[in-house]
């Protein structure tokens, strides 16, 4: 192998090219499916859904006074109380100026900062309302403390318990209780350092900075209504990935004649992210594919006959010594079998880099390849079989 | 006893009616630990009747005996496996792999074998000790002399200690001086019951084996 290295170094680059392209191919085609499978097909897997009520302009089901606000509330009665899955959303809250403690540093304030577009009252400090999953679904880690419990969303009266973002930590304890007017909150943990949490589709949010709150504040000025909003816009965690959210979505909104809803597939998918492709983009790809795979035969095939031709003088050396051409060809086949086991790692690097996970399985490109390599090789078998040791024994003599 | 045996072996080259008849009617028989040079002209089939023997070739007619067994090659694979492990053969411009160190050249002739690599290893050791080029066994063909080489060659063709030695022209591309040692390695070889036979067109080189058989161009 090491007397190659030439040729092998073109063999290996050859296989990895063909690799690659049957890679972008297959992938393409995957995805293609999947595409197709989620717009038109029975497929609608994801860790997590986005529901969306898609109701009339003219009306508006939160609000108590539209004739569809009961029969929201008894979908939303029956999507949280649903065993299939489990359900929370994040809400941006804005934490008002009173917040700051004149001993609070300026990284707090953001109101200096030209960069940073906020209305005069917020600061630079990010307020959620989290619901009762959140924190276990999102797996956020508290590093002091405890998360929120039942009580937390239903007792209005007291005061009203906070998790705080690493960075308070130095500025508020375990317990304290800070009074703003007519308002007091409790703190009753901290977040890890670095902790993040994924209020929508794209965004993610770091939390060091951030106060979340059970529910939000002022609840006078949002009402009842507000609350509903945010429970029929939330997001789903499916326990078995099977589950066709969708249909179940369905059967609950038309039970009461509610609006459609629909589960807009958040994550767990980078399927998602991808842009339906077209049938044409992957005949073209197809064709692109089929060409470097004939290219990548005839130019391995050439590489192996020349080399073969080459070793010539030393094949008849081996048969010479009773050592028999099926294993001259066996060695040929090892060697080749090596270099394609090892051009299908630069496909499965790529797509971990890329996606984090194998959408092609390397079997199938090692399907191809092997295909590709069994075919080149042929000529020089025929070569290595033509190798004439009378003459090999006749030409040195001369 | 009789090593090999040739009986009215026959062979031809060449299409019907420009049929080159190479050997007519040959017969030979060589017993064990003789040293026979087969000498004759250009053409006179000496490589043809070694490769024949070495079942490199097929013959057209004619039967041929070796170590008491019929001998019937039919294709390539038939004269591997014949000539494994019973015949070694030395050519004149060595056959040597410009790739391997002499240590390796040497040990092809054991892959082969059923022995284990420490016993090749051992083996190949004691033939390059013999033929005084232990030294070399690190070095690469493109490195040595003449001699050097086909010493390397001759270790190849014995180190599996095979019934029968074939040599074809072993001295040809050689100076005197070298053909000389050359021949001392065969004559001791030889005189340790290894059965040779060496092409030649040399008088010098025939005349240090024990029987000489002249081939005649037809």
């Amino acid at each position: 192998m090491i007397l190659h290295w030439k040729s092998n170094m073109l063999i290996l680059a050859d296989l990895v090219l063909c690799a690659l392209m049957i890679f972008i191919m297959l992938q393409n085609y995957f995805f293609m499916k999947y595409d197709y499978n989620f717009y038109y097909g029975d497929e609608k897997l994801a860790d997590r859904y986005r529901l969306n009520v898609v109701s009339g302009e003219s009306d508006n089901p939160f609000e108590q006074s539209s004739p569809m606000y009961k029969a929201a509330l008894q979908v939303k009665q029956d999507l949280w109380s649903s065993p299939l899955w489990k359900t929370n959303y994040i809400v941006l809250s804005t934490i008002p100026m009173e917040w700051l403690d004149p001993d609070l540093p300026q990284i707090f304030n953001i109101q200096n900062d030209p960069t940073i577009q906020r209305a005069p009252e917020e600061t630079g400090i990010s307020g959620y309302v989290f619901s009762d999953a959140v924190i276990q679904m999102q797996n956020i880690k508290l590093q002091e403390g405890r998360g929120f419990v039942s009580d937390d969303y239903q007792n209005t009266s007291s005061e009203m318990p906070v998790i705080m973002g690493y960075e308070f930590k130095q500025y508020f304890s375990l317990g304290e209780i800070i009074k703003q007017g007519d308002l007091s909150y409790c703190v009753i943990g901290f977040f890890e350092e670095n902790s993040f949490c994924f209020p929508g589709s794209e965004e993610i949010c770091n939390l060091d900075r951030s106060i979340v709150l059970p529910r939000v504040l002022y609840s006078d000025q949002f009402g009842e209504d507000v609350q509903l909003k945010f429970s029929l816009t939330c997001d789903l965690y499916p326990l078995d990935p099977q589950t066709d959210v969708q249909n179940e979505i369905n059967r609950i909104t038309s039970q009461y004649g509610f609006y459609g809803m629909t589960g807009e597939p958040i994550n767990g998918s980078a399927y998602r992210n991808t842009e339906l492709i077209s049938g044409k983009n992957i005949a073209l790809i197809f064709s692109l594919t089929v060409l470097s795979a004939i290219l990548c035969l005839v130019a391995l095939s050439n590489i192996l006959s020349k080399r073969t031709l080459r070793d010539q003088a030393t094949h008849c050396t081996y048969l010479l010594s009773g050592i028999p051409l099926w294993k001259i060809n066996f060695s040929i086949i090892i060697e080749l079998a090596l270099w394609t086991a090892i051009s299908v790692s630069p496909p499965i690097a790529l797509s971990y880099f890329e996606y984090g996970q194998l959408f092609v399985s390397p079997w199938y490109i090692l399907g191809f390849l092997s295909v590709i390599v069994a075919i080149s090789v042929i000529p020089s078998f025929l070569i290595a079989g033509k190798g004439n040791i009378d003459l090999f024994i006749r030409n040195q003599s001369e | 006893m009789a090593l090999l045996a040739l009986s009215q072996i026959t062979k031809s080259y060449g299409k019907q009616d420009k049929k080159l008849l190479v050997l007519d009617n040959l017969s030979i028989s060589v017993s064990e630990g003789e040293m026979i040079a087969v000498m004759g002209k250009s053409g006179s089939g000496k490589t043809t009747l070694l490769n024949i023997i070495a079942g490199i070739d097929y013959r057209d007619g004619g039967e041929y005996w070796f170590d008491g067994k019929p001998v019937r090659i039919k294709q390539t694979s038939d004269g591997v496996r014949f000539r494994r492990n019973k015949i070694g053969i030395i050519v004149q411009h060595f056959a040597l792999i410009n790739d391997y160190t002499v240590f390796e050249n040497v040990e092809i002739g054991l892959w082969e074998t059923k022995m284990s690599r420490q016993d090749r290893r051992k083996r190949t050791s004691e033939v390059l000790e013999k033929l005084d080029i232990l030294r070399l066994e690190n070095q690469y063909p493109p490195e040595l002399s003449g001699g050097e080489k086909q010493r390397t060659a001759i270790g190849r063709a014995i180190v599996a200690k095979p019934l029968l030695i074939l040599a074809d022209e072993p001295t040809g591309a050689l100076d005197k001086q070298t053909e000389d040692s050359i021949m001392d390695v065969f004559k001791d070889l030889n005189n340790s019951g290894s059965t040779m036979i060496i092409i030649t067109h040399d008088e010098d080189v025939a005349n240090r084996c024990t029987r000489i058989i002249k081939l005649e161009k037809r």
